[in-house]
């Protein structure tokens, strides 16, 4: 048993732990994302309830009925930016997304919880998601591949992309009510 | 000098006219008497219009307090909207932490996950057995620090006499060291193949779970030690494991069988894993394993010791090549090099085995989709001999997922062994889920 021990001991001593795997894949802040979103961070967010209609919506998006009575975001004018969090396997995975113009301009995985398939934080999977944008039957506008045993993290980001969409269009759509009148 | 006699009537007509006016004048003028009353009417009337402008003097005063009170009172109004809000929002945050979570316990990172798989297999077995019941548990300590743990029940009951079995297969402490490095300690899968440690049903084609993975590697594998894993780039990650190994003393060098399960598991000799993963792109994987063991008889003594070798390669493959169709391809070789006297004899100091799975699945609508597959698989517990010890079975069938985490089976299995008398060509139905 020593030998063993001694090899581990050297491994952990020796071990290139600073290494990052690219400066880009550096975990981000929840501010630094909002921050890095917008040339000047919205000092308070928007709150969205998730009443009525909108419930319903969601409750498709997620194919659950437990979630969140409020949705908050920040904003300047066609830019929303959203961070949700989403079961993959057994942990939540927090995730931004930026939306503009009813397209997703960035999505970032902000925290991952589970033991597997933490490529998904990296650009080389997270870059599917850009200029995707909601079809009419509020499924993605191209389809987007996963992670080989990172099934249901990928799952995960598939629905946090849809429901970060739908807010953004009903959020816009509110705003544009008053003018209609 | 002599005046004219017009002048002189002239001057007479005006001094009786003047008269005459003075005489009217004096008669319209008030006494004394009526002017005093109107002095004092006038006075009673200037006193009434005192009196009204000192009434309106004090209703103004009156408005303006009014007024300030009213004012007064929005102000504590908005403080109390202010504070109703503020009561409104904690309501609501302890609302949204009910509804993400679920209010599973008092703890929000407390989080239960599990898995079910039911069998029917037809042909010679003609059986049906609800194969597992696994129960997640997972607690998230803090950002850095997490546990994992899994527990299985296998064929429903367990206990002396009985064919079940009670597992706790995953058991043990993450903790981030750096933003692309982790370690893991405890109870772990090994970091070998694509289904030791990934085998929820919807994960896979087929209802019984593949025999190379199965008595090749074997799968589930489970030991317990230290593991490091982490990215060493975008598409690359490693797994380094120090753990306890197989212990295979009267089993013949059966890998399977050696596992010790870590119950009261002898470590006289300690087994090392690494793996390496390459995430082409997304959605196609290429993975190696190496292992190594000093002894897996897990003896002391050394003319007795028998070393070992895993070596296992890997592709896992999953491609949108339309908006609801995607391709599928695994494909896996492994292969164990036991360095025994006692194992050549057996010719088991090779154990090998590979197959490949091409797969094709559509995407219904949000929820459902089907999948069809076919595999080729060939294993060989005995590989190091010249006898005839060859494993081939060729399957088809079809996955239904009427949810992406429910899945129905049926698939059909073609056996071609050595030994002819094992063989069952069989249909098998499974139902599995995961949540």
């Amino acid at each position: 048993m020593y030998l063993p021990i001694t090899l581990l001991l050297s491994l952990l001593l020796f071990f290139p732990f600073h290494l990052r795997a690219n400066e880009q894949t550096e975990y981000l802040s929840t501010d630094t994302y909002i921050s890095a979103a917008f040339v000047q961070k919205p000092a308070t967010p928007g709150i969205l309830w998730a009443t009525g209609d909108i419930r319903t919506d969601i409750a498709t998006i997620l194919r659950r009925k437990k979630f969140p009575l409020r949705y908050r975001y920040y904003r300047q004018g066609n830019r929303t930016v959203w961070i949700l969090n989403e079961i993959g396997k057994v942990m939540p995975i927090t995730t931004g997304v930026t939306i503009e113009d009813r397209k997703i301009i960035d999505l970032t995985v902000l925290i991952y919880r589970e033991s597997h398939g933490s490529e998904i934080r990296f650009p080389a999977y997270s870059n599917q998601f850009n200029n995707v944008e909601l079809t009419k039957k509020r499924r993605l506008s191209k389809p987007i591949n996963g992670i080989s045993g990172a099934t249901l993290s990928t799952n995960a980001m598939k629905k946090v992309s849809r429901l970060a969409l739908y807010l953004h269009k009903i959020v816009m759509e509110e705003d544009a009510q008053p003018a209609q009148k | 000098m002599t005046r004219s006699p017009l002048m002189t009537t002239c001057s007479i007509f005006a001094f009786s006219l003047s008269l005459s006016i003075c005489g009217a004048v004096a008669q319209e003028m008030p006494s004394q008497k009526e002017m005093w009353e109107m002095i004092l009417s006038q006075q009673a009337q200037i006193e009434k219009l005192e009196q009204i402008i000192g009434a309106n003097n004090n209703s103004l005063s009156e408005a303006r307090k009014n007024m300030a009170e009213t004012q007064k009172d929005m102000a504590e109004t908005q403080k109390k909207v202010a504070k109703t809000e503020q009561k409104i929002e904690a309501t609501g945050d302890v609302l949204d932490h009910i509804m993400s979570t679920g209010a599973t316990g008092s703890q929000s990172t407390t989080s239960i996950g599990g898995y079910l798989d039911l069998h029917y297999n037809g042909g010679k077995a003609d059986l049906i057995d609800l194969h597992r019941f696994v129960i997640f548990l997972s607690h998230e300590f803090n950002e850095k620090i997490r546990f994992f743990s899994e527990l299985e029940i296998e064929h429903t009951i367990a206990g002396e006499g009985q064919v079940g079995d009670v597992k706790l297969e995953q058991a043990f402490l993450e903790m981030d060291i750096s933003e692309n490095h982790r370690a893991g300690i405890g109870l772990q899968l090994v970091p070998i193949g694509i289904l030791n440690e990934i085998h929820e049903p919807p994960t896979f084609y087929g209802v019984e779970r593949n025999n190379v993975e199965r008595n090749i590697i074997p799968t589930t594998w489970w030991e317990a030690g230290i593991k490091l894993s982490g990215n060493l780039s975008q598409k690359i990650t490693y797994d380094l494991m120090m753990h306890s190994g197989l212990d295979t003393t009267g089993t013949g060098y059966k890998i399977r069988s050696g596992r010790q399960k870590v119950a009261l598991a002898p470590w006289k000799n300690t087994a090392f894993t690494a793996r390496a993963k390459w995430q082409a792109a997304p959605g196609i994987a290429f993975a190696t394993s190496f292992q190594y063991q000093s002894d897996i008889t897990q003896s002391s003594l050394a003319d007795e010791k028998a070393s070992a070798t895993l070596f296992e390669v890997n592709a896992n493959i999953t491609r949108a090549v339309t908006q609801n169709g995607h391709i599928g391809l695994r494909a896996l070789f492994a292969q164990w090099n036991v360095n025994a006297l006692s194992a050549e004899i057996l010719g088991r100091d090779k154990q090998r085995g590979w197959y490949v799975e091409p797969a094709y699945k559509i995407t219904l609508d949000d929820e459902r989709a089907v999948g069809i597959f076919a595999r080729y698989s060939q294993w060989d517990n005995e590989a190091g001999d010249n006898i005839d010890s060859l494993y081939q079975q060729t399957a088809f069938g079809l996955n239904y997922w009427p949810h992406e985490n429910v899945v129905l089976k049926v698939d059909y299995q073609i056996d071609s062994f050595a030994n002819n008398a094992q063989e069952d060509n069989r249909i098998n139905l499974g139902m599995g889920l995961q949540f």
